[in-house]
Protein backbone atom coordinates (compact mmCIF):
# COMPACT_ATOMS: atom_id res chain seq x y z
CA UNK A 1 0.00 0.00 0.00
CA UNK A 2 1.36 3.41 -0.95
CA UNK A 3 0.52 6.75 0.60
CA UNK A 4 -0.41 9.61 -1.68
CA UNK A 5 -0.88 13.23 -0.69
CA UNK A 6 -4.10 14.19 -2.41
CA UNK A 7 -5.03 17.55 -0.88
CA UNK A 8 -4.14 20.19 1.66
CA UNK A 9 -6.00 19.67 4.91
CA UNK A 10 -7.77 23.02 4.59
CA UNK A 11 -8.63 22.58 0.94
CA UNK A 12 -12.08 21.13 1.50
CA UNK A 13 -14.59 22.66 3.86
CA UNK A 14 -17.01 20.46 5.82
CA UNK A 15 -19.58 19.00 3.45
CA UNK A 16 -17.39 19.42 0.38
CA UNK A 17 -16.04 16.86 -2.04
CA UNK A 18 -13.63 16.85 -4.96
CA UNK A 19 -12.19 14.53 -7.56
CA UNK A 20 -8.56 13.53 -7.24
CA UNK A 21 -6.51 11.36 -9.58
CA UNK A 22 -4.34 8.71 -7.93
CA UNK A 23 -2.31 6.28 -10.01
CA UNK A 24 -4.75 6.70 -12.89
CA UNK A 25 -7.73 6.13 -10.62
CA UNK A 26 -10.44 8.73 -10.29
CA UNK A 27 -11.16 9.06 -6.58
CA UNK A 28 -13.88 11.01 -4.78
CA UNK A 29 -12.55 12.74 -1.65
CA UNK A 30 -14.87 14.17 1.01
CA UNK A 31 -14.69 16.22 4.17
CA UNK A 32 -17.58 15.19 6.40
CA UNK A 33 -17.59 17.45 9.44
CA UNK A 34 -13.80 17.38 9.59
CA UNK A 35 -13.41 13.65 8.88
CA UNK A 36 -12.01 12.72 5.46
CA UNK A 37 -13.37 9.86 3.37
CA UNK A 38 -12.62 8.59 -0.12
CA UNK A 39 -14.34 6.25 -2.54
CA UNK A 40 -13.92 5.48 -6.20
CA UNK A 41 -15.47 8.32 -8.15
CA UNK A 42 -17.55 6.34 -10.62
CA UNK A 43 -21.04 5.20 -9.67
CA UNK A 44 -21.47 1.56 -10.76
CA UNK A 45 -24.98 2.34 -11.99
CA UNK A 46 -24.55 4.77 -14.90
CA UNK A 47 -21.14 6.24 -14.22
CA UNK A 48 -22.21 9.33 -12.28
CA UNK A 49 -19.40 11.30 -10.55
CA UNK A 50 -19.62 10.55 -6.82
CA UNK A 51 -17.39 13.51 -5.91
CA UNK A 52 -20.32 15.69 -7.00
CA UNK A 53 -22.69 13.71 -4.80
CA UNK A 54 -24.21 14.73 -1.52
CA UNK A 55 -24.09 13.44 2.04
CA UNK A 56 -27.13 12.68 4.05
CA UNK A 57 -26.26 15.41 6.55
CA UNK A 58 -27.45 17.82 3.86
CA UNK A 59 -30.88 16.31 4.18
CA UNK A 60 -33.81 16.95 6.49
CA UNK A 61 -33.64 13.28 7.42
CA UNK A 62 -30.02 13.50 8.61
CA UNK A 63 -28.91 10.49 10.61
CA UNK A 64 -25.60 11.03 12.41
CA UNK A 65 -24.85 7.32 12.52
CA UNK A 66 -25.50 6.74 8.89
CA UNK A 67 -22.69 8.29 6.95
CA UNK A 68 -24.25 8.00 3.52
CA UNK A 69 -23.13 9.36 0.20
CA UNK A 70 -25.60 9.74 -2.68
CA UNK A 71 -24.72 9.81 -6.36
CA UNK A 72 -25.81 13.15 -7.90
CA UNK A 73 -27.42 11.47 -10.91
CA UNK A 74 -29.83 8.80 -9.66
CA UNK A 75 -29.23 8.99 -5.90
CA UNK A 76 -27.67 5.56 -5.39
CA UNK A 77 -26.52 5.33 -1.78
CA UNK A 78 -23.11 4.27 -0.45
CA UNK A 79 -21.64 4.01 3.03
CA UNK A 80 -18.75 6.48 2.98
CA UNK A 81 -16.62 4.34 5.28
CA UNK A 82 -17.00 1.04 3.49
CA UNK A 83 -18.35 1.91 0.02
CA UNK A 84 -21.20 -0.55 0.56
CA UNK A 85 -24.51 -0.01 -1.13
CA UNK A 86 -27.16 -0.89 1.49
CA UNK A 87 -29.83 -1.62 -1.12
CA UNK A 88 -27.82 -3.61 -3.61
CA UNK A 89 -24.53 -5.08 -2.29
CA UNK A 90 -23.45 -5.88 -5.84
CA UNK A 91 -23.63 -2.17 -6.61
CA UNK A 92 -21.02 -1.13 -4.03
CA UNK A 93 -17.93 0.99 -4.64
CA UNK A 94 -14.37 0.77 -3.39
CA UNK A 95 -13.55 2.85 -0.30
CA UNK A 96 -10.03 4.00 0.56
CA UNK A 97 -8.21 4.78 3.79
CA UNK A 98 -7.65 8.48 4.29
CA UNK A 99 -5.75 10.23 7.06
CA UNK A 100 -4.51 13.71 7.80
CA UNK A 101 -0.81 14.08 8.44
CA UNK A 102 0.46 17.53 9.31
CA UNK A 103 -1.38 19.67 6.77
CA UNK A 104 -1.78 16.96 4.18
CA UNK A 105 -4.68 14.67 3.35
CA UNK A 106 -3.12 11.28 2.65
CA UNK A 107 -4.83 8.47 0.78
CA UNK A 108 -3.53 4.91 1.02
CA UNK A 109 -3.80 2.82 -2.12
CA UNK B 1 -17.67 24.63 -20.59
CA UNK B 2 -16.91 21.28 -18.98
CA UNK B 3 -18.57 20.28 -15.77
CA UNK B 4 -17.40 17.92 -13.04
CA UNK B 5 -20.99 16.82 -12.77
CA UNK B 6 -20.81 15.26 -16.24
CA UNK B 7 -17.53 13.35 -16.55
CA UNK B 8 -17.20 13.40 -20.31
CA UNK B 9 -14.27 11.45 -21.74
CA UNK B 10 -12.36 12.29 -24.89
CA UNK B 11 -14.10 9.41 -26.65
CA UNK B 12 -17.48 10.81 -25.62
CA UNK B 13 -16.47 14.25 -26.92
CA UNK B 14 -15.40 12.82 -30.23
CA UNK B 15 -18.59 10.85 -30.84
CA UNK B 16 -21.29 12.61 -32.81
CA UNK B 17 -24.41 12.49 -30.67
CA UNK B 18 -28.05 13.32 -31.25
CA UNK B 19 -30.18 13.53 -28.10
CA UNK B 20 -33.86 12.90 -28.87
CA UNK B 21 -35.22 13.92 -25.45
CA UNK B 22 -34.03 17.28 -24.11
CA UNK B 23 -36.88 18.72 -22.07
CA UNK B 24 -37.59 22.42 -22.13
CA UNK B 25 -40.14 23.58 -19.61
CA UNK B 26 -40.34 27.38 -19.69
CA UNK B 27 -42.15 29.04 -16.82
CA UNK B 28 -45.55 30.50 -17.60
CA UNK B 29 -44.02 33.93 -16.99
CA UNK B 30 -41.56 33.29 -19.81
CA UNK B 31 -44.39 32.33 -22.15
CA UNK B 32 -46.68 35.25 -21.26
CA UNK B 33 -45.48 37.54 -24.09
CA UNK B 34 -46.87 34.94 -26.48
CA UNK B 35 -50.36 34.90 -24.95
CA UNK B 36 -53.17 35.86 -27.32
CA UNK B 37 -56.14 34.87 -25.19
CA UNK B 38 -56.59 37.55 -22.52
CA UNK B 39 -58.55 35.27 -20.17
CA UNK B 40 -55.78 32.68 -20.26
CA UNK B 41 -53.17 35.40 -19.82
CA UNK B 42 -55.00 36.68 -16.76
CA UNK B 43 -55.15 33.25 -15.18
CA UNK B 44 -51.56 32.40 -15.94
CA UNK B 45 -50.48 35.67 -14.31
CA UNK B 46 -52.49 34.90 -11.21
CA UNK B 47 -51.87 31.21 -10.85
CA UNK B 48 -48.98 30.14 -13.08
CA UNK B 49 -49.28 26.66 -14.53
CA UNK B 50 -52.94 25.63 -14.37
CA UNK B 51 -54.15 23.20 -11.71
CA UNK B 52 -54.06 19.47 -12.29
CA UNK B 53 -54.48 16.30 -10.35
CA UNK B 54 -51.32 16.25 -8.26
CA UNK B 55 -48.56 14.54 -10.18
CA UNK B 56 -46.70 11.65 -8.64
CA UNK B 57 -43.01 12.39 -8.45
CA UNK B 58 -39.97 10.66 -7.05
CA UNK B 59 -39.85 12.79 -3.88
CA UNK B 60 -41.22 10.00 -1.69
CA UNK B 61 -38.54 7.65 -2.84
CA UNK B 62 -35.36 9.71 -2.85
CA UNK B 63 -33.14 10.69 0.04
CA UNK B 64 -32.98 14.20 -1.32
CA UNK B 65 -36.75 14.61 -1.42
CA UNK B 66 -36.38 16.09 -4.88
CA UNK B 67 -39.22 15.59 -7.33
CA UNK B 68 -36.58 14.85 -9.92
CA UNK B 69 -37.78 17.11 -12.69
CA UNK B 70 -35.16 19.84 -12.28
CA UNK B 71 -32.35 17.79 -10.78
CA UNK B 72 -29.97 18.86 -13.51
CA UNK B 73 -31.20 22.41 -13.79
CA UNK B 74 -33.67 24.41 -15.83
CA UNK B 75 -32.83 25.30 -19.41
CA UNK B 76 -35.28 27.71 -20.94
CA UNK B 77 -33.21 30.02 -23.12
CA UNK B 78 -31.09 29.27 -26.18
CA UNK B 79 -27.97 30.16 -24.17
CA UNK B 80 -28.91 27.71 -21.43
CA UNK B 81 -29.47 24.94 -23.94
CA UNK B 82 -26.25 25.51 -25.86
CA UNK B 83 -24.33 25.49 -22.57
CA UNK B 84 -25.92 22.22 -21.43
CA UNK B 85 -25.41 20.56 -24.83
CA UNK B 86 -21.73 21.28 -24.51
CA UNK B 87 -21.54 19.93 -20.97
CA UNK B 88 -23.30 16.72 -21.95
CA UNK B 89 -21.16 16.37 -25.12
CA UNK B 90 -24.28 16.31 -27.26
CA UNK B 91 -24.10 17.68 -30.80
CA UNK B 92 -27.76 17.91 -31.77
CA UNK B 93 -30.61 18.27 -29.29
CA UNK B 94 -34.25 17.62 -30.03
CA UNK B 95 -36.23 19.85 -27.70
CA UNK B 96 -39.24 18.16 -26.15
CA UNK B 97 -41.89 19.94 -24.07
CA UNK B 98 -41.34 19.32 -20.39
CA UNK B 99 -44.98 19.76 -19.44
CA UNK B 100 -45.66 16.14 -18.55
CA UNK B 101 -48.61 17.23 -16.43
CA UNK B 102 -50.28 19.10 -19.25
CA UNK B 103 -52.55 16.19 -20.18
CA UNK B 104 -54.12 16.46 -16.71
CA UNK B 105 -55.13 20.10 -17.05
CA UNK B 106 -58.90 20.12 -17.17
CA UNK B 107 -59.40 23.45 -18.89
CA UNK B 108 -59.02 22.86 -22.61
CA UNK B 109 -58.76 26.57 -23.50
CA UNK B 110 -55.84 26.90 -21.09
CA UNK B 111 -53.92 23.93 -22.39
CA UNK B 112 -54.59 24.78 -26.03
CA UNK B 113 -53.08 28.19 -25.41
CA UNK B 114 -50.09 26.80 -23.49
CA UNK B 115 -49.29 24.47 -26.39
CA UNK B 116 -49.39 27.32 -28.90
CA UNK B 117 -47.42 29.68 -26.65
CA UNK B 118 -44.77 27.04 -25.96
CA UNK B 119 -44.40 26.16 -29.64
CA UNK B 120 -44.12 29.79 -30.71
CA UNK B 121 -41.68 30.60 -27.92
CA UNK B 122 -39.35 27.69 -28.71
CA UNK B 123 -39.45 28.21 -32.46
CA UNK B 124 -38.99 31.97 -32.28
CA UNK B 125 -36.71 32.43 -29.28
CA UNK B 126 -34.60 29.28 -29.09
CA UNK B 127 -34.30 27.34 -32.34
CA UNK B 128 -32.92 30.20 -34.49
CA UNK B 129 -29.89 30.48 -32.20
CA UNK B 130 -28.34 27.16 -33.21
CA UNK B 131 -28.90 25.00 -36.28
CA UNK B 132 -28.18 21.96 -34.11
CA UNK B 133 -31.24 22.60 -32.00
CA UNK B 134 -34.30 20.88 -33.43
CA UNK B 135 -37.82 21.08 -32.09
CA UNK B 136 -40.64 18.62 -31.52
CA UNK B 137 -43.60 20.97 -31.02
CA UNK B 138 -46.42 19.86 -28.77
CA UNK B 139 -49.78 18.89 -30.24
CA UNK B 140 -53.22 19.30 -28.70
CA UNK B 141 -53.73 15.56 -28.38
CA UNK B 142 -57.07 16.10 -26.62
CA UNK B 143 -58.42 17.57 -29.84
CA UNK B 144 -57.38 15.71 -33.02
CA UNK B 145 -58.75 18.53 -35.15
CA UNK B 146 -56.65 21.21 -33.45
CA UNK B 147 -53.64 18.89 -33.33
CA UNK B 148 -53.84 18.51 -37.12
CA UNK B 149 -54.11 22.28 -37.48
CA UNK B 150 -51.01 22.77 -35.32
CA UNK B 151 -49.07 20.28 -37.43
CA UNK B 152 -50.12 22.10 -40.61
CA UNK B 153 -49.20 25.43 -39.05
CA UNK B 154 -45.68 24.49 -37.99
CA UNK B 155 -44.46 21.57 -40.10
CA UNK B 156 -42.72 23.71 -42.69
CA UNK B 157 -40.51 25.44 -40.12
CA UNK B 158 -36.94 24.24 -40.77
CA UNK B 159 -36.33 23.63 -37.06
CA UNK B 160 -39.28 21.26 -36.70
CA UNK B 161 -38.16 17.62 -36.83
CA UNK B 162 -41.43 15.99 -35.80
CA UNK B 163 -44.24 16.46 -33.30
CA UNK B 164 -44.72 15.47 -29.68
CA UNK B 165 -47.59 13.83 -27.86
CA UNK B 166 -48.11 11.39 -25.01
CA UNK B 167 -48.68 7.67 -24.70
CA UNK B 168 -50.81 8.28 -21.63
CA UNK B 169 -54.02 9.97 -20.60
CA UNK B 170 -55.97 10.11 -23.87
CA UNK B 171 -57.77 7.72 -26.15
CA UNK B 172 -55.25 5.40 -27.71
CA UNK B 173 -54.18 6.54 -31.16
CA UNK B 174 -55.68 3.52 -32.87
CA UNK B 175 -58.94 5.41 -32.45
CA UNK B 176 -60.12 6.47 -35.88
CA UNK B 177 -60.63 10.11 -34.88
CA UNK B 178 -56.84 10.49 -35.00
CA UNK B 179 -56.70 9.82 -38.74
CA UNK B 180 -56.70 13.57 -39.36
CA UNK B 181 -53.56 13.86 -37.23
CA UNK B 182 -51.84 11.07 -39.17
CA UNK B 183 -52.91 12.62 -42.49
CA UNK B 184 -51.26 15.90 -41.50
CA UNK B 185 -48.10 14.13 -40.32
CA UNK B 186 -47.79 12.04 -43.48
CA UNK B 187 -48.55 15.01 -45.71
CA UNK B 188 -45.61 16.85 -44.20
CA UNK B 189 -43.43 13.74 -43.84
CA UNK B 190 -43.19 14.27 -40.09
CA UNK B 191 -42.80 11.61 -37.38
CA UNK B 192 -44.83 11.66 -34.18
CA UNK B 193 -42.96 11.16 -30.91
CA UNK B 194 -44.89 9.97 -27.87
CA UNK B 195 -43.66 10.43 -24.31
CA UNK B 196 -44.99 9.37 -20.93
CA UNK B 197 -47.04 11.84 -18.96
CA UNK B 198 -50.32 12.72 -17.45
CA UNK B 199 -52.60 11.56 -14.69
CA UNK B 200 -49.52 11.14 -12.64
CA UNK B 201 -48.93 8.61 -14.05
CA UNK B 202 -51.81 6.10 -13.79
CA UNK B 203 -55.31 7.33 -12.99
CA UNK B 204 -56.03 6.77 -9.33
CA UNK B 205 -59.66 6.09 -10.12
CA UNK B 206 -59.16 2.53 -11.19
CA UNK B 207 -58.17 -0.42 -9.10
CA UNK B 208 -54.64 -0.60 -10.44
CA UNK B 209 -53.96 3.12 -9.99
CA UNK B 210 -55.41 3.14 -6.51
CA UNK B 211 -53.20 0.21 -5.51
CA UNK B 212 -49.92 1.78 -6.56
CA UNK B 213 -47.85 2.76 -3.53
CA UNK B 214 -44.29 3.07 -4.76
CA UNK B 215 -42.38 5.10 -7.29
CA UNK B 216 -40.72 1.91 -8.52
CA UNK B 217 -44.08 0.72 -9.82
CA UNK B 218 -45.33 4.13 -10.85
CA UNK B 219 -42.35 5.24 -12.87
CA UNK B 220 -40.69 1.90 -13.54
CA UNK B 221 -43.71 0.12 -14.95
CA UNK B 222 -46.41 2.60 -15.91
CA UNK B 223 -44.53 4.23 -18.79
CA UNK B 224 -43.63 0.92 -20.50
CA UNK B 225 -47.10 -0.55 -19.93
CA UNK B 226 -48.76 2.48 -21.45
CA UNK B 227 -46.29 2.50 -24.33
CA UNK B 228 -47.03 -1.17 -25.01
CA UNK B 229 -50.77 -0.56 -25.03
CA UNK B 230 -50.39 2.40 -27.38
CA UNK B 231 -48.21 0.49 -29.82
CA UNK B 232 -50.48 -2.56 -29.84
CA UNK B 233 -53.60 -0.45 -30.29
CA UNK B 234 -52.21 1.43 -33.27
CA UNK B 235 -51.02 -1.75 -34.94
CA UNK B 236 -54.16 -3.83 -34.41
CA UNK B 237 -56.43 -0.99 -35.49
CA UNK B 238 -54.74 -0.78 -38.88
CA UNK B 239 -53.15 2.66 -38.53
CA UNK B 240 -50.16 1.57 -40.59
CA UNK B 241 -52.25 -0.10 -43.29
CA UNK B 242 -53.94 3.22 -43.87
CA UNK B 243 -50.77 5.29 -43.31
CA UNK B 244 -47.88 3.13 -44.49
CA UNK B 245 -45.53 6.12 -44.41
CA UNK B 246 -46.22 7.04 -40.80
CA UNK B 247 -43.18 6.98 -38.51
CA UNK B 248 -43.51 6.89 -34.72
CA UNK B 249 -40.98 7.38 -31.92
CA UNK B 250 -41.55 6.13 -28.38
CA UNK B 251 -39.66 8.25 -25.87
CA UNK B 252 -38.96 7.13 -22.30
CA UNK B 253 -41.24 4.14 -22.71
CA UNK B 254 -38.40 1.64 -22.48
CA UNK B 255 -37.49 -0.84 -25.19
CA UNK B 256 -36.69 -4.17 -23.50
CA UNK B 257 -40.31 -5.16 -24.07
CA UNK B 258 -40.18 -4.84 -27.85
CA UNK B 259 -39.20 -8.50 -28.53
CA UNK B 260 -41.94 -9.73 -26.21
CA UNK B 261 -44.67 -7.56 -27.72
CA UNK B 262 -43.58 -8.47 -31.26
CA UNK B 263 -43.84 -12.18 -30.55
CA UNK B 264 -46.92 -11.98 -28.39
CA UNK B 265 -48.99 -9.87 -30.78
CA UNK B 266 -48.07 -12.17 -33.67
CA UNK B 267 -48.96 -15.27 -31.70
CA UNK B 268 -52.32 -14.06 -30.44
CA UNK B 269 -53.22 -12.55 -33.81
CA UNK B 270 -52.42 -15.85 -35.53
CA UNK B 271 -54.63 -17.68 -33.06
CA UNK B 272 -57.47 -15.16 -33.21
CA UNK B 273 -57.38 -13.04 -36.38
CA UNK B 274 -61.09 -12.56 -36.92
CA UNK B 275 -61.79 -9.50 -34.85
CA UNK B 276 -59.50 -7.04 -36.63
CA UNK B 277 -62.16 -6.69 -39.34
CA UNK B 278 -64.43 -5.17 -36.69
CA UNK B 279 -62.08 -2.30 -36.04
CA UNK B 280 -63.37 0.88 -37.66
CA UNK B 281 -60.36 1.58 -39.82
CA UNK B 282 -60.01 -1.92 -41.25
CA UNK B 283 -63.77 -2.11 -41.74
CA UNK B 284 -63.57 1.09 -43.74
CA UNK B 285 -60.62 -0.24 -45.73
CA UNK B 286 -62.55 -3.45 -46.37
CA UNK B 287 -59.69 -5.58 -45.07
CA UNK B 288 -60.21 -9.01 -43.63
CA UNK B 289 -56.75 -9.19 -42.15
CA UNK B 290 -53.83 -6.89 -41.46
CA UNK B 291 -51.56 -6.54 -44.46
CA UNK B 292 -48.50 -7.53 -42.45
CA UNK B 293 -47.70 -9.34 -39.24
CA UNK B 294 -48.03 -7.21 -36.09
CA UNK B 295 -44.30 -7.60 -35.40
CA UNK B 296 -43.48 -6.16 -38.81
CA UNK B 297 -45.40 -2.98 -38.07
CA UNK B 298 -43.72 -2.71 -34.69
CA UNK B 299 -40.24 -3.00 -36.13
CA UNK B 300 -40.94 -0.98 -39.30
CA UNK B 301 -42.84 2.00 -37.89
CA UNK B 302 -41.56 2.54 -34.36
CA UNK B 303 -38.25 3.79 -33.06
CA UNK B 304 -37.38 3.95 -29.36
CA UNK B 305 -35.34 6.26 -27.19
CA UNK B 306 -32.56 4.67 -25.15
CA UNK B 307 -33.40 6.35 -21.87
CA UNK B 308 -34.25 4.34 -19.82
CA UNK B 309 -32.02 1.59 -21.16
CA UNK B 310 -32.38 -1.25 -18.67
CA UNK B 311 -29.43 -3.20 -19.96
CA UNK B 312 -29.03 -6.80 -18.84
CA UNK B 313 -25.84 -7.38 -16.82
CA UNK B 314 -24.42 -10.00 -19.17
CA UNK B 315 -23.19 -8.49 -22.46
CA UNK B 316 -24.35 -11.52 -24.44
CA UNK B 317 -27.88 -11.02 -23.13
CA UNK B 318 -27.72 -7.31 -23.88
CA UNK B 319 -26.48 -8.06 -27.41
CA UNK B 320 -29.35 -10.52 -27.93
CA UNK B 321 -31.88 -7.98 -26.68
CA UNK B 322 -30.53 -5.31 -29.00
CA UNK B 323 -30.66 -7.67 -31.94
CA UNK B 324 -34.20 -8.87 -31.16
CA UNK B 325 -35.51 -5.32 -30.93
CA UNK B 326 -33.68 -4.36 -34.14
CA UNK B 327 -31.66 -1.68 -32.37
CA UNK B 328 -29.62 -1.28 -35.53
CA UNK B 329 -32.61 0.49 -37.04
CA UNK B 330 -34.75 1.57 -34.12
CA UNK B 331 -32.79 2.65 -31.07
CA UNK B 332 -32.00 6.35 -30.60
CA UNK B 333 -29.92 7.90 -27.85
CA UNK B 334 -31.65 10.20 -25.32
CA UNK B 335 -30.52 11.99 -22.16
CA UNK B 336 -33.89 13.00 -20.62
CA UNK B 337 -32.23 16.23 -19.42
CA UNK B 338 -32.90 17.79 -16.90
CA UNK B 339 -34.75 15.02 -15.11
CA UNK B 340 -33.02 12.94 -12.45
CA UNK B 341 -33.25 9.96 -14.78
CA UNK B 342 -30.59 11.55 -17.01
CA UNK B 343 -28.21 9.30 -18.90
CA UNK B 344 -25.08 10.20 -20.85
CA UNK B 345 -23.75 8.18 -23.78
CA UNK B 346 -20.85 6.56 -21.91
CA UNK B 347 -22.66 3.20 -21.85
CA UNK B 348 -23.02 3.13 -25.64
CA UNK B 349 -19.27 3.48 -26.04
CA UNK B 350 -18.30 1.16 -23.17
CA UNK B 351 -20.57 -1.85 -23.64
CA UNK B 352 -18.95 -4.85 -25.31
CA UNK B 353 -22.42 -5.71 -26.65
CA UNK B 354 -22.29 -2.71 -28.99
CA UNK B 355 -19.86 -2.65 -31.91
CA UNK B 356 -18.77 0.53 -33.70
CA UNK B 357 -21.43 0.28 -36.39
CA UNK B 358 -24.18 -0.06 -33.79
CA UNK B 359 -22.70 2.81 -31.77
CA UNK B 360 -23.08 5.10 -34.76
CA UNK B 361 -26.63 3.92 -35.35
CA UNK B 362 -27.68 4.49 -31.74
CA UNK B 363 -25.81 7.74 -31.19
CA UNK B 364 -27.00 9.57 -34.29
CA UNK B 365 -27.80 7.68 -37.48
CA UNK B 366 -31.16 6.24 -36.43
CA UNK B 367 -32.34 9.61 -35.11
CA UNK B 368 -31.12 11.32 -38.26
CA UNK B 369 -33.22 8.95 -40.34
CA UNK B 370 -36.34 9.04 -38.16
CA UNK B 371 -36.35 12.83 -37.71
CA UNK B 372 -34.72 13.61 -41.06
CA UNK B 373 -32.03 15.82 -39.58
Amino acid sequence: MTDHVVADADELGPGEGKTVEVDGLSVALFNVNGEYYATSNRCPHKGGPLAEGFFNHDLPTFDEEKCALHCPWHYWEFDLETGENPVNPEGSVRAFDVSVSDDDVVLSL
Amino acid sequence: MKSERYPVTEEMEEAFVVDVDFHVEPSMETLLPYAENSAVERNLKIEGFPPTTRYWASSYATPYGDNGRTTHGVAETAEDIIDVKEKLAVDVSLLTPGYNTLPDVQNVVMKDEIVRMYNDYVLEEIAPADENIKVLPAIQQWSPERAAEEINRLATDDSVAGFYGFFGSYSLLGNKEYDQVFEALVEHDMPLALHGGGTGNWPQKDLIGNSLQTWSEMYGLVHPVRAMMMVGNMIMNGVFDKFPELQMAIIEGGSNWVPFVANRLDEVYHDHPEDVRMTERLDELGQEYLQKQPSEYLLDHFAFSTQPISSPDKPKNFAAMLEMMNAKENLMFATDYPHYTLELHNWVLESSAIDEELQERILHENAERVFQI
